[in-house]
């Protein structure tokens, strides 16, 4: 199925995703799965969503701050921290590469 | 000390094993009961069974520690720690049978040569326990190494020791012992008995020592330093 | 709900999770179920997995093992190590190195040899060929056959204290020191062959490592581990190579192989 495949790709690239939105803007989790969504990559759950937003917080890479909203209950913002940024471009150097890659093994290249 | 401890854990694993302890202490007292009426036999196979009861002992608490063993030599406990701490624990265990026993003798017979009934005893635990041991060792298994000591110590009990085949049996010295403790025959006889005695406890750590030397090897290794810094 | 708040405390709980930790992440559970005005089991799923989840989230990762394995010297080195049982070839040529301060994993097919690699490493199996260097305070903890029966746990730290000369009331603290860390709280009253088969496990490893040895070797030592308990063992493993203890695992559990430093593969054997 089309989305059982997206679903094991993000898997492996969700933290880096999410790190590449909070780099964008600071947001909460649900935000965050909405703006996944939209990009086209499917709904994230927040089974899966809070545990790698976690797991970014423990490394160091993000940040969370509870802000009082307009509507209701405080919410968790995150943000990125200065070494999540730099993981962040590191990241996107080895994806450049990578996904040249899979494109050239794939066949997607224009030419050669 | 390394060999305190392992005597130590020995007991304490043995001694919870009520039953089993209860049937070996009731085990002699069978053979005694069954031949109460005529003292000489009402004793030797007492001394026979205290034999078989330490021997048998001595088999399932070898063959149950055999791959424990292997650990407890990795771990830092030397070989001749690991088999005299087992060997002190069930032989203060035999003891403890022993006087028990002897007292039952004393009491509910006629008795001259109280310290040849002692002796008489004191043999059949002298080689009941490295005979369990060596069965242990070499056999690997309970159920092989009970019907080992079954064949051996009920043989011994059906051969009649006048006969030579009777000699290579281990628990000869029993009664051999018994013609100087009980039918009061001359000292010879006692020296017969107890250099028996002597020669298979001889015979059996011999056997014991090189087994045990192969199977607790640690092979040798070239030793690196603990440090982590270079 | 009531029920998938009692379940996702007590599931963090078991994986060593603080009470105030696990009462916060209720909490923001809590506050997230109200924003969205849904129950959590449909936000989070099952709380013993989001439980799960989250506590492996919260495991503090270890800082950086690349550089204490290059600068640190070896605890174990194995050369050309060769074992065969009659017909069957069950080592061939084996050559490996592990460092203070490195947890390498050996993976490998069935009859691949694997036990038998942590025998030769120990000492018990003498190799046909090759040669094994290693530190002389080593920790073993075998497959089976590594606990006493009759025997409590207590007692068998009793008895493992005396190996290296340490008291017997040193042996039951360390001992029940380190079974906390495994989640569990020995009790003197229990045999080893009254235990159940993780928890009898989990006595094992700490046997292994009573002593604080320079060397560690496991041999597949998650049998009958719980998720959570599978979880404790690496958070373990991670410590000892913190402290500078080698360690050398033997596994087929092979999801967690990037939690080691390297991976050993043997080979097959040929039929």
């Amino acid at each position: 199925m089309v989305q059982e495949s997206k679903r094991l790709w993000l898997h492996g690239l969700l933290e880096v995703c999410v790190l590449g939105l909070l780099e964008e803007r600071r947001d909460y989790g649900l935000a965050l799965a909405n703006r996944l969504e939209d990009a086209g990559l499917g709904s994230v759950p927040g089974g899966t969503m809070y545990p790698a937003l976690l797991r970014l917080e423990t490394a160091g890479l993000v940040r969370s701050v509870r802000e009082p909203s307009t509507t209701g209950p405080p919410r968790k913002y995150f943000e990125v921290t200065v070494e999540g940024r730099s993981v962040l471009a590191q990241r996107r150097h080895e994806w450049r590469e990578f996904s040249r890659s899979i494109d050239a093994v794939l066949g997607l290249e224009a030419h050669t | 000390m390394q060999m305190i401890a392992i005597a130590r854990a020995t007991s304490r694993g043995l001694v919870r094993r009520r039953s089993a302890l209860l049937l070996l202490t009731v085990l002699p007292l069978a053979f005694y009961l069954a031949r109460r009426d005529v003292t000489h036999s009402a004793i030797v196979v007492l001394a026979l069974g205290l034999g078989w009861a330490a021997a048998m002992l001595s088999l399932f608490s070898t063959v149950n520690a055999l791959e424990l063993d292997h650990r407890l030599r990795v771990a830092g406990f030397s070989a001749r720690s690991i088999l005299l701490g087992r060997i002190l624990a069930i032989s203060s265990m035999g003891l403890a049978l022993m006087v028990g026993y002897l007292v039952l003798a004393v009491v509910d017979q006629d008795v001259t040569r109280l310290g040849g009934v002692a002796l008489m005893m004191l043999c059949a635990l002298l080689v009941g326990v490295p005979l369990g041991i060596t069965v242990g060792l070499v056999l690997k298994r309970e159920l092989e190494g009970a019907l080992a000591l079954i064949i051996l110590l009920a043989t011994q009990f059906m051969t009649d020791p006048e006969r030579p085949v009777a000699h290579w049996l281990p628990l000869w010295s029993v009664r051999g012992v018994a013609d100087w403790a009980l039918d009061l025959k001359d000292r010879t006889f006692l020296v017969d008995g107890l250099a028996h005695a002597g020669a298979t406890l001889a015979l059996l750590s011999l056997v014991i020592a090189g087994f045990s030397a192969l199977r607790l090897r640690i092979h040798r290794y070239r030793p690196l330093t603990s440090s982590w810094s270079d | 709900m009531t029920g998938w708040r009692n379940n996702f405390l007590r599931a963090l709980a078991e994986r060593a999770v603080s009470a105030e930790m696990g009462d916060e992440l209720l909490r923001e559970a809590d506050l997230e179920a109200a924003e969205r005005g849904l129950p959590p089991e449909q936000i989070f799923g099952p709380a013993t997995a989001y439980a799960d989840q989250l506590a492996r989230a919260l495991r503090v990762p270890s800082g950086s093992p690349l550089a204490l394995a290059e600068q640190s010297s070896p605890a174990l080195r194995l050369n050309g190590i060769s074992k065969r049982y009659g017909r069957r070839q069950v080592l061939n040529d084996v050559t490996l190195e592990v460092r203070h301060g490195e947890s390498v994993a050996v993976v490998g097919a069935n009859g691949s040899g694997k036990s038998t690699l942590l025998k030769v490493c120990a000492g018990t199996v003498k190799p046909d060929a090759g040669t094994v260097e290693r530190t002389e305070h080593v920790g073993y903890v075998p497959q089976s056959g590594g606990t006493a029966e009759f025997l409590t746990a207590t007692e068998h730290f009793e008895l493992f204290a005396a190996a290296r000369q340490n008291s017997r009331r040193r042996g039951r603290a360390t001992g029940e020191r380190l079974a906390a860390s495994l989640g569990w709280s020995p009790s003197s009253e229990h045999t080893a062959g009254q235990l159940s088969g993780g928890t009898r496990q989990k006595l094992n490893v700490v046997l292994g490592e009573l002593s604080g040895p320079d060397l560690l070797l496991l041999d597949e030592p998650y049998q009958g581990f719980d998720h959570g308990s599978y979880i404790d063992l690496w958070t373990q493993i991670d410590r000892w190579r913190e402290k500078g203890t080698g360690v050398l695992i033997v596994t087929h559990m092979l999801g967690d192989l990037d939690r080691v430093d390297r991976i050993i593969e043997l080979d097959s054997p040929e039929d």
